[in-house]
């Protein structure tokens, strides 16, 4: 199965940028399962709704939805992160990717990464590099069959909280 | 490690439906992100529930809550099946087990499993078994921990 069919874009109307914010609830609910501190909030929907704003309005940022008819199948959102030290900067960097169960198997989110990239490099970006949490080994096989190595660990602790009773 | 209160295992009760259901809706889209064939159904909440309901019903199905400072965080359900060619002819199938986000890597899991074991032993089941997505590797790797083995294969084709 294809992608034919399916056209990556910005979302174009306040009914996509809404299906838009539930497929982020749903990409962090998946991040949820692989660490407690990727627990979502409570009310993540209109959290959601604000961040896709943001990433809407916000010049260092691109997002794009798959559309397949008239239908949201897929989203992704990035953006351009600066170190000036660093000849590579700055990097485009993809923090949220997400394609519908039911439209998956047939290249979306490949075409969905294809486009951003386009859209990062003309904002500057020298490379594109992803971020996905470290237990995902769906995501770790899906970005190195497209190219991508590891570049950056993340290590994390929990700070201790004041002790009570203890 | 942060704060972590002491985590007790108790046979769920009807008290507990909400909750049983909410935690098997997450489990249930859990599987529908590893593959299109776990599609879930539109109306995912009811069923839920409607599955939690039957599941009190059934006396060949055990189900336990565990609780952390008197609230739910995670559930186990599990199906007593007969194996009819096979000896020891009863097993314990594990359909359900799901532990609330916040409440990982504190062994929240393992303990409701030794809790089930316990349960289905009492009933002179000794044997364990449960069912997940094969690319589900958080539970591959987590039930050959506690010392699971594949037994069963099941493959799928659509019909065209």
């Amino acid at each position: 199965m294809a992608s034919e069919g399916i056209v990556v874009r910005p979302p174009a109307s306040d009914e996509e940028l809404a299906k838009a914010a539930n497929f982020l609830v749903r990409f962090y609910r998946v991040n949820e399962e692989f660490d407690p501190l990727y627990t979502i909030v409570d009310e993540a929907e209109p959290v959601a709704r604000e961040m896709i704003q943001r990433y809407a309005e916000d010049e260092n940022s691109i997002l794009l939805v798959a559309v397949s008819g008239k239908r949201i199948v897929g989203l992704i959102h990035g953006e351009v992160r600066h170190n000036p030290i660093l000849r590579a900067s700055p990097l485009g960097v993809l923090m949220e990717l997400y394609v519908h169960p039911s439209y998956r198997r047939r290249g979306v989110a490949r075409r969905l990464i294809e486009e951003a990239a386009k859209r990062l490099r003309e904002k500057g970006a020298k490379a594109i590099a992803a971020e996905f949490p470290h237990l995902n080994e769906i995501a770790v096989s899906f970005y190195r069959d497209l190219g991508f190595r590891p570049l950056t660990s993340v290590y994390i602790k929990e700070l201790e909280e004041k002790q009570a009773g203890r | 490690m942060e704060y972590a209160p002491s985590i007790t295992v108790r046979e769920a009760e009807r008290k507990d439906s909400e909750k049983l259901a909410e935690f098997v809706v997450r489990l249930k889209q859990v599987n529908e992100e590893l593959d299109p064939m776990y599609m879930v159904r539109e109306d995912l909440e009811e069923a839920a529930k409607e599955y939690i309901e039957k599941s009190f019903g059934d006396p060949n199905v055990v189900m336990l809550v565990a609780e952390a400072e008197g609230e739910v965080v995670g559930m186990v359900r599990a199906k007593i099946i007969d194996r009819f060619f096979y000896e020891p002819r009863l097993e314990g199938l594990v359909t359900d087990i799901y532990v609330h986000p916040l409440y990982r890597r504190r062994g929240v899991a393992k303990q409701l499993l030794a809790a089930l074991e316990k349960r289905l032993a009492e009933k002179g089941i000794n044997l364990l078994a449960a069912e997940h997505p094969p690319n589900n590797r958080i539970a591959e790797k987590f039930f050959a921990k506690e010392g699971f083995k594949p037994l069963l294969m099941r493959v799928y084709r659509k019909i065209e």
